[in-house]
């Protein structure tokens, strides 16, 4: 029913980023590889323990979190809010369902897709590694893909909300993308300016990805509870916005 | 309040700088075709809005066969099928997948009246909604509806688009597939031809307000133009008199009943009755929203009464 309605109309914000963010991972594991440490093919142990750490800290902790981050921006446009724009919020809210279910059923349909999208990240860039160094991690692939999943899903419920709030698709996220740099860019500021320390979710999937990696220590614990309730505080105030909207 | 499929009290909706809806009292049985009429802006759609939970009323209650407004919407919507007035549906899905959406969310929905239904409007299910004409925009939605197997049908002007070979027999499923299952059908309509073939009832309101609420069959058997001429007859209505028109010596009461009562009534006055003439639903709803004074089956009492007061 819903379910499918969702993955219908997410489908093609979705089959771009999923083949288009491995692909990534893949040339910029291949280019980390090659320029950055100048070596194809297995080197000696430690060499190859650093190189595992780098590449996951720049992919994944860099380039695959900008790029989750993004693309869970303009997938999360798809949101309830659009019906109010197409004018067939009348036809979907009389359905016999609380409007809490519209919200949570797009929403994890929504965060799903970025999760296959961000295992599939990990993926190539450890599948790629692999292939490269002929050394084989075996936990880390899946405990990278959290913080990404993580990520994705606070840029996915932003604008997601936002389209709630705005009750159009295209708004919701022009506010999700106004948001999210000046998330990016008020840490920066003020940890330049003022050496004041911010949250900022890619700061965050940095972090995360740099413990998994072996690069820090300290893992991000309260990091990773603030920007998971943030996940779930998302869809929360879309579900309560939408409860209170009249058609 | 359970033989009613609707019920309310006092709705009352109030946009910014409009009373859309104004202390609105319904009173629909169950198993009837209920005409909800009106002219633009009389505060119709809202009214239904509020009924399935699309908006909130600022005061008043009400249920919808039995349930609460407000608090038991899931419970109404089970039961309830719902055309509305834009009959916007996605456009990228055909009708056949709009059916597959459907169907899931309703326990009595039946694909042989799919089947039939769509034979019956030659719908044509594989085309995108986007592409259809909206006569069939219209069709699918109907089918939609239809197939819910719903208790209650609630249609916000039903016939947009449709030829008249399909409203004709879009009519006929109302009447065999619908009311004589003893479903009830509430129809919001300009078109006053449409729901006097099938209405039992009829609901007239404006600006907010219940004008008249009484069977079609009352309205037609006891509702009469009078005209006559005279000189100091009744200026003053009550709920069952209409003044409608006075020029001069001649004038023109909107009686609800009993009116040969009061046309004997002002015979006995020296009044020249010239004429008593039956209505038809169009008359009525003209006469009605022109003079906008409210009055319900509720209020229409003894007619002698009445005319005493207003002769005396």
């Amino acid at each position: 029913m819903y379910i499918w309605k969702c993955w219908r109309d997410s489908r093609s914000r979705f089959i771009v980023p999923v083949i288009a963010l491995p692909a990534l991972c893949v040339f910029f594991t291949y280019m980390e590889f090659k320029f950055a440490f100048g070596m194809i093919g297995a080197g000696p142990p430690s060499s190859v323990s650093q190189t595992w750490s780098h590449a996951t800290s720049f992919v994944l902790g860099g380039v695959a979190s900008l790029f989750t981050l993004l693309f869970g921006l303009v997938m999360g446009a798809s949101g309830p809010g659009e019906e109010f724009k197409e004018r067939t919020a009348d036809f979907l809210l009389v359905r016999p369902r609380r409007r809490s279910y519209w919200v949570w059923t797009g929403w994890s349909v929504g965060v799903l897709e970025l999760s296959v999208m961000a295992f599939l990240a990990v993926a190539a860039t450890f599948g790629t590694l692999t292939y490269l160094t002929g050394h084989v991690q075996t936990w880390r692939p899946l405990a990278t893909a959290v913080p990404l999943a993580i990520g994705g899903a606070v840029a996915y419920g932003l604008t997601y909300f936002m389209t709630v709030v705005a009750r159009n698709g295209q708004q919701g996220l022009s506010y999700g993308f106004g948001i999210f740099f000046i998330d990016l860019l008020l840490p920066v500021a003020a940890s330049y300016y003022r050496n004041v320390s911010l949250p900022s979710v890619l700061g965050f999937m940095l972090g995360a990805c740099k413990w998994v990696a072996g690069a820090s220590r300290a893992f991000p614990s309260g990091s990773l509870v603030l920007w998971t309730a943030i996940a779930l505080a998302l869809p929360f105030a879309a579900q309560l916005v939408l409860e209170r909207a009249e058609v | 309040m359970n033989e009613l499929a609707i019920w309310t009290e006092n709705l009352v909706k109030v946009y910014p700088g409009v009373r859309a809806v104004d202390g609105l009292s319904l009173n629909v049985p169950r198993g009837v075709a209920y005409g909800f009429l009106g002219r633009n802006g009389a505060g119709k759609t809202s009214t239904i809005r509020i009924l399935l939970g699309l908006a909130r009323a600022t005061e008043g209650r009400g249920t919808v066969l039995g349930f609460a407004v407000g608090r038991e919407q899931v419970a109404i919507l089970q039961r309830t099928a719902y055309v509305s007035e834009s009959k916007n549906l996605y456009g990228s899905l055909t009708p056949r997948e709009l059916v597959r959406f459907t169907c899931g969310f309703y326990p009595n929905w039946s694909d042989q009246a799919v089947a039939k239904y769509s034979r019956l409007f030659e719908i044509p299910m594989d085309r995108p909604f986007a592409k259809l004409s909206q006569g069939n925009r219209t069709k699918a939605y109907l089918l939609l509806a239809l197939s819910q197997g719903a208790d209650l049908l609630v249609l916000d002007e039903p016939a947009t688009g449709l030829d008249p070979v399909v409203l004709d027999e879009f009519l006929r499923i109302l009447v065999q597939d619908v009311i004589a299952e003893g479903r009830t059908v509430f129809i919001s309509s300009h078109q006053l031809s449409d729901v006097e073939q099938i209405a039992d009832w009829i609901g007239l309101i404006d600006h907010g307000r219940l004008l008249l609420e009484a069977r079609l069959d009352d309205i037609k058997n006891q509702f009469r133009f009078i005209t006559v001429a005279g000189n100091g007859l009744p200026q003053t209505e009550s709920p069952e008199v209409l003044l409608l028109a006075s020029e001069g010596n001649f004038h023109k009461y909107l009686v609800k009943k009993n009116a040969e009562a009061f046309a004997a009534e002002l015979s006995w006055q020296g009044a020249t009755v010239a004429e008593v003439s039956p209505l038809g639903l169009r008359e009525i709803f003209l006469a009605l929203v022109r003079k906008e004074e409210p009055c319900t089956s509720g209020n229409v009492g003894e007619i002698a009464e009445a005319v005493s007061s207003s002769l005396s």
